[in-house]
């Protein structure tokens, strides 16, 4: 099971919840998951091509994991 | 919106002035009324054309994050200045906006702070504009 802290931006699409949980074993099932689950939340995430946006950053703890 | 609050974010505009500066202000929301308890500097990170751009660091973000858990407040938002240009998004700004913030922007020229306004993305990903009291 995969945790994820959603920034408050998103959270009026998780009924304001912060966490969100799911079963992942990467960071793109993981964004798939919530994107399944909270309708609106992906023109958010990703741009018109389907590419991730640039501003979005992901991080384990404390470390900036978007370079991995 | 707290004077005490915007005087800070112009003071913070025309001290940076003709570069762009940026923070990020707390409080809460209720009916739809966004009320601003504190507003707090950061650094804009923008390596290059600080004039133009201004940069968030996603430490900074996630600090800013940490610090609303911590204060039990509500992160509302992002306010960042126009040197010599309208308190209108740019097409940066609309491509690098988040929804649900607020975006307060502050045209400043060297006289000081001309106009300042907020706005917000809509579901469509297009700016509206906020009334700020």
């Amino acid at each position: 099971m995969a945790t994820l802290i959603n920034p408050t931006p998103l959270r009026k699409f998780t009924n304001g919840n912060a966490v969100f949980e799911a079963d992942a074993s990467n960071v793109n099932e993981l964004l798939n998951a919530l994107s399944s689950a909270n309708g609106g939340i992906k023109k958010h995430l990703f741009d018109d091509y389907g590419k991730l946006r640039g501003f979005i950053r992901f991080y384990v703890g404390d470390e900036d994991i978007n370079e991995l | 919106m707290n004077d005490e609050y915007m005087v800070g974010m112009k003071a913070h505009g025309e001290d940076a002035f003709p570069n762009e500066c940026c923070g990020f202000f707390y409080g809460e929301e209720k009916d739809d009324v966004r009320w601003v308890t504190i507003a707090k500097r950061i650094i804009n990170v923008k390596e290059d054309d600080k004039r133009r751009r201004f940069e968030i660091s996603g430490k900074n973000y996630l600090r800013a994050e940490r610090f609303a858990t911590q204060e039990g407040l509500t992160l509302l938002g992002i306010y960042h200045r126009h040197p010599l240009h309208p308190a209108i998004p740019s097409k940066h700004d609309l491509e690098v906006a988040m929804p649900w913030f607020s975006y307060i922007i502050l045209s400043v020229e060297p006289s000081g702070v001309h106009h300042v306004r907020s706005w917000q993305l809509n579901e469509s990903r297009e700016f509206e504009e906020e009334t700020i009291k």
